[in-house]
């Protein structure tokens, strides 16, 4: 629920509680009030008549206002409400009576004084009526009001939600948040802008220590590597130590390659490939197939693509050239000699399957950083883990399964 | 050739350096971004070697002042990160080529020399190794004026020994500049051996002779002698 209508909501609810509770205290104190000025006014009736009486003037009797009966003996007083059928009206009426006997000049009298009292259903109707158009009018003007004016004030807090939803660490723009004449907003403003700024900074910080790091880490390697390979120009080597050299320069390869991809995947994972585009894998594959040829050739793979219509993907597509040689790659490494690679392109389908032995050991752990079936291989291990990283990023599911004496990769869009 | 090498690690510095001599270049250094200022100040260079992540400035920034005052100039920038943006971003800033560290020193050299034939217009000279003739802008090899058909991967392999001769070159090396990110790993060693082979009978075929020789358990020298 927006909090407008949680707000607009909770005011109309405690306004027909304030109403209904006004509405009975208002019933009780008219009803004390009018009752009370009707008993004086008759207890003054009353004395008058017996003025009069005193006084030997005649009393007019005008039923049901005034009654003067004699009566037999003196009695107390009497105040009760009765109906009373209103010759002139036509119907019974509520009228409030008092009943005096008195003594006058030897004379007992009952003197009955009534005054015409409103009922009580009407009295709560017309509270009731008047109450209920209140209320009306308040919910009315209400929504009226906070329709005009909360939407003013409220609407910088919606942009700057806006501007939140939309929050992107990878974004170079300064996140700025509109200002407002609310305190509790610019308070809340000022958290956010905080919070942003924090999170901000910390993550340029890990950026750049994961950039530092790698940075820190090419350097060595390449004077390393530089100085390893004039070493090898030298003349005075003896095989020995060239052979050592050739290997130092090898594990400085491997090393380069692992520290290389890891960074990579350290990008992925921290989402700075978050340009998107629209990548064709048939022209992808067909592209770096063709790069790739003569090492298929040379191992005698025959490679085959089989294409009804192209599967594309909206993605960044240094990511999608990265997924497509590591799948050729893994398939050119693990395909026997003379064995086959094919490759289906369907509308979302897209299958890189080739030939093999024997299904995985563990092929739920094939997607897993460092997972190597055999310890002797010389891979990094990471390919397949780097093209599984790149599919999640990029809205696509791959699989692994065997069948037929071929190891089947199937991405589809998820 | 006048070169300017810009790199603020000194030990890889130095032996860029002294490499880049050995090949014939007047080489300058610069570990700074101020040093570099002033050696570009006072010298015109055929090439510049940048690092792009200097410690007292952005190589970015110097690069922009070298294609503002030295059009001439060719750049090559150095740089640890693979990161895409930058080298995008390098290129687009007119940068030559770009290479990651660590690279190696022959691929260096490759780089260079074709820096120099596309700014000096060297497209069409030939490049010439005893018998065998190189035509860049053609993209043949004669052989006492035989030509040699060779496929796209052979002509860039004769290339890289010719622009590397006299120089131990790795099976790694020259796999890497001839597949680059396709390959990696020592698996396809025997690759390099195949084309390599294909390579040496055609030049012999064409009544060349056979400048290649293995070294042993490392790889292989275009050697004169």
């Amino acid at each position: 629920m927006k909090l407008l209508q949680k707000l607009n909501r909770n005011y109309i609810l405690s306004s027909v509680i304030v109403l209904v509770v006004g509405l009975l205290a208002f019933y009780f104190a008219i009803n004390t009030i009018a009752s009370s000025d009707v008993s004086e006014g008759l207890s003054a009736s009353a004395a008058r008549i017996i003025r009069q009486l005193e006084q030997k003037k005649s009393v007019p009797d005008l039923y049901p206002i005034i009654e003067v009966k004699p009566a037999e003996k003196l009695n107390r007083e009497i105040m009760k409400d009765t109906l009373i059928y209103d010759p002139i009206v036509g119907e019974k009426e509520l009228f409030k009576e008092l009943n005096t006997w008195k003594s006058i000049h030897n004379k007992t009298y009952h003197i009955t004084v009534r005054a015409l009292t409103v009922e009580k259903t009407d009295i709560v109707m017309s509270i009731f009526l008047a109450t209920a158009v209140l209320l009306l009018f308040l919910i009315g003007t209400l929504y009226f009001f906070n329709k005009k004016t909360a939407s003013s004030i409220w609407k910088p807090f919606y942009q700057n939600l806006e501007k939140l939803k939309s929050f992107s660490l990878q974004s170079h723009e300064r996140f700025s948040l509109i200002e407002t004449p609310i305190t509790e907003f610019n308070e809340l403003n000022q958290g956010i802008k905080k919070l942003t700024d924090k999170v901000k900074s910390d993550y340029d910080n890990l950026r750049e220590f994961t950039e530092n790091a790698s940075h820190e880490l090419q350097t060595p390697l390449a004077i390393i590597q530089a100085k390893a390979e004039n070493l090898l120009n030298n003349n005075g080597l003896r095989i020995n130590d060239t052979a050592v050299i050739q290997s130092i320069l090898e594990n400085i390869s491997r090393l380069e390659k692992l520290n290389s991809t890891l960074l990579l995947l350290t990008k992925i994972e921290n989402e700075q490939f978050t340009e998107q585009d629209t990548a064709f894998f048939f022209k992808l594959i067909q592209e770096n197939l063709e790069n790739m040829k003569d090492l298929f050739e040379m191992r005698g793979i025959k490679t085959e693509i089989s294409f009804t219509q192209d599967f594309s993907n909206k993605m960044s597509i240094p990511l999608a050239q990265t997924m497509i040689i590591n799948l050729l790659k893994n398939a050119l490494v693990h395909t026997p000699e003379n064995g086959t690679l094919n490759i289906k392109i369907e509308k979302d389908l897209l299958v890189f399957s080739n030939t093999g032995f024997q299904i995985i050991k563990n092929s739920n752990k094939i997607f897993e950083r460092f997972y190597k079936e055999n310890s002797d291989e010389k891979s990094t291990g990471l390919g397949l883990s780097l093209v599984s990283k790149i599919c999640e990023v990029s809205h696509l599911m791959i699989d692994y399964s065997f069948s037929e004496n071929r190891h089947v990769f199937t991405i589809r869009k998820t | 050739m006048k070169i300017l090498v810009i790199e603020d690690e000194t030990g890889l510095l130095e032996t860029m350096v002294s490499f880049l001599k050995e090949e014939g270049f007047i080489c300058e250094q610069a570990a700074n971004f101020r040093t570099a200022e002033d050696k570009l100040a006072g010298f015109d260079y055929d090439i510049v070697i940048l690092d792009i992540t200097l410690p007292d400035g952005n190589g970015l920034n110097l690069l922009k002042k070298i294609k503002e005052l030295y059009p001439e100039t060719g750049t090559l920038i150095v740089s640890a990160r693979n990161s895409l943006d930058d080298k995008i971003y390098g290129l687009d800033m007119g940068a030559d080529d770009y290479i990651t560290k660590p690279f190696h020193l022959s691929e260096l050299h490759s780089r260079i020399r074709a820096i120099l034939r596309r700014r000096k217009f060297q497209g069409n000279r030939a490049i010439e190794f005893q018998e065998i003739r190189l035509l860049p802008e053609q993209r043949t090899v004669y052989v006492n004026d035989h030509i040699l058909n060779l496929t796209p991967k052979e002509y860039e392999l004769i290339l890289f020994f010719i622009t590397n001769k006299e120089r131990v070159l790795t099976r790694q090396t020259i796999a890497e500049h001839l597949w680059g990110d396709y390959m990696d790993g020592a698996d396809h060693f025997d690759f390099v051996y195949t084309h390599l082979n294909n390579l040496r009978k055609k030049i012999k075929a064409a009544g060349g002779k056979d400048y290649i020789t293995t070294v042993y358990g490392i790889g292989y020298k275009l050697s004169a002698s």
